[in-house]
């Protein structure tokens, strides 16, 4: 038996906690969780979120709890890939937020609420947001406000409506505020207008603003009551408020291959060829494509079964991505925004309550496609750093070799003296070798690429 | 329906607004925002009740009319 392992980024909870042993997931739910938990068995709200694939599905187990005190240990299904909000594009936040505000919604219909509107409590499963913390949910107390209410402004609306009204890049505010943008921040950020927003003015800037200038008065939480139908009124405000809020993408890069090709489209059908070849070659069941751009390969590794983590640091991109694989029904990709060269760090307690990038893999394979150039040339990496972070990141990969006379490489060269020498197929077949055997390596026709399959040695 | 709502937010964002104005910020980094959430929330709350009501009967009322327009057509 392995030693029983806690994972780092649910410690706060003392309501319990989640925990690995023998390669498992499992939650633990402590005694003193005991009164909300039957209360969200007996009332019905569990089978009702599991129905509706709203809730991680999960199953009481008979396995040794790992700290005294335990009431029922739980075998939640697991995850292939955890994402964090701050990888998120605008329509996931977004679709996260709406999730939360459906469930707080079913929780009151069956007696209950919502403890917390974290955006942490939010996975993707299937190309759909699910609520992943079984043990968020408390009995409502009739004439309590919405204990989770800022939280909610903070970890959802903030950020969305900077997103929409400055920048869809300001969603990465959220890595620096493990627990939400505050409200001040967001508020001193918005554009003026949106004070006169009746949603976002109450919701972000009016909230702000008192949280400013009020102080603590005798009686604290039990304090006055709200009303049921102020209650709903609040959470249809504040789903009204989230769904106002669009952002259209518009970008460098989401129409890079719908407008110009970097090479002739024959070379690119031979391209697509070539890598759906390699992938059934590797018999990968989780990829990672990174500089996916809106995901012309990562359909070709969904298509044969892999899970497909799609990342690229283009944010519109990935929004493009995103909406696509809702129309089509996708299931097998989860695009997520992510700079390759500043990759998520860990954060939060210790550094490790959220895992870094690298934490979360390797994967089975990596696809590095039409992507080395821009990172030697463009961000003037040497080929030892990236053949380290290539072999950090997969067992297994497909990488395209573009030399300096391609084309593009020669556009990225016009204004540039300082990158590095080195680049060349002999070095970089050197530098990648020390760390991978080299399996394959196909020039792709009608171009000067090459494409190559390696496997990790390590 | 918007310029109802415009209205009752105007009008409670002023009430509001006063209201936190007035209060003194002293020792503000002692507060637990969860108190500050319960006090806002308490303040708001005639306002998201008010339009939740008026949205309910708003919902009724046009129910009603549908139903009495569909027994018609019969």
């Amino acid at each position: 038996m392995t030693p029983t392992a806690t994972v780092p980024g649910s410690f706060r909870d003392p309501s319990g906690f989640m925990f690995t042993r023998d390669g498992e997931l499992y939650r633990q739910v402590n005694s003193e969780y005991r009164d909300a938990y039957h209360l969200c068995r007996q009332s019905g709200l569990y089978d009702r979120l599991m129905a509706e694939q709203l809730l991680i599905p999960h199953i009481e187990t008979a396995v040794a709890p790992a700290a005294p005190d335990a009431l029922c240990i739980l075998k939640p299904e697991r995850l292939p890939f955890i994402s964090y909000p701050y990888e998120w594009c605008f329509s996931q936040l977004k679709a996260a937020a709406l999730l939360t505000l459906q469930v707080q919604s079913l929780a009151l219909d069956h007696g209950l609420s919502l403890k917390d509107a974290s955006a942490y409590n939010v996975q993707f499963r299937g190309g759909r947001p699910i609520f992943i913390d079984t043990l968020s949910f408390e009995p409502h107390r009739p004439g309590a406000p919405w204990v989770a209410y800022r939280q909610f402004c903070m970890h959802f609306l903030a950020p969305l409506a900077l997103m929409a009204h400055r920048d869809a890049r300001l969603g990465g505010l959220l890595c620096r505020h493990l627990d939400g943008i505050p409200l001040e921040l967001a508020s001193a950020l918005l554009p003026w207008r949106t004070k006169l927003s009746p949603a976002l003015g109450i919701h972000l800037h009016l909230q702000a603003a008192f949280e400013r200038k009020a102080r603590k008065p005798a009686g604290g939480h039990g304090a006055g009551q709200m009303s049921e139908a102020a209650l709903r009124g609040m959470l249809h405000g504040l789903e009204a408020a989230v769904r106002g809020l669009t952002w259209e993408p518009t970008g460098r890069w989401d129409t890079y291959y719908a407008e110009s090709l970097p090479y002739p489209q024959e070379a690119f059908a031979a391209k697509e060829r070539l890598v759906a070849e390699m992938i059934a070659r590797c018999e990968p069941d989780r990829v990672w494509d990174l500089g996916a751009n809106t995901g012309a390969f990562s359909r070709l590794a969904a298509a044969q079964g892999a899970f497909t983590v799609a990342f690229d640091y283009d944010h519109a991109s990935v929004e493009r991505h995103y909406r696509q694989c809702v129309r089509d029904g996708e299931e097998r990709i989860l695009p997520l925004v992510l700079d390759l060269t500043n990759p998520s760090p860990g954060i939060g307690w210790l550094s490790r309550e959220r895992s870094s990038l690298l934490d979360r893999g390797p994967a089975d394979l990596a696809l590095a496609l039409a992507l080395m150039h821009h990172l030697v040339v463009g961000n003037n990496l040497p080929l030892p750093a990236l053949t380290e972070l290539f072999a950090a990141v997969s067992r297994q990969l497909i990488i395209e070799f573009v030399p300096f006379a391609d084309p593009r490489v020669r556009l990225l060269l016009a204004n540039r003296r300082d990158v590095h020498a080195e680049y060349t197929q002999q070095a970089f077949e050197e530098s990648f070798g020390a760390h991978f055997r080299i399996l394959a390596r196909e020039p792709i026709p009608g171009s000067c690429r090459v494409l190559y399959i390696m496997q990790n040695r390590f | 329906m918007k310029f109802v709502e415009a209205t009752v937010f105007t009008t409670v964002a002023l009430i509001v607004a006063l209201f936190a104005g007035s209060m003194t910020p002293a020792h503000a980094s002692y507060i637990d925002p969860g108190t500050t959430s319960y006090l806002f929330q308490m303040a708001v709350a005639g306002v998201f009740g008010l339009l939740y009501t008026a949205r309910q009967i708003f919902r009724r009322l046009a129910t009603r009319r549908m139903e009495q327009e569909t027994k018609k057509t019969e």
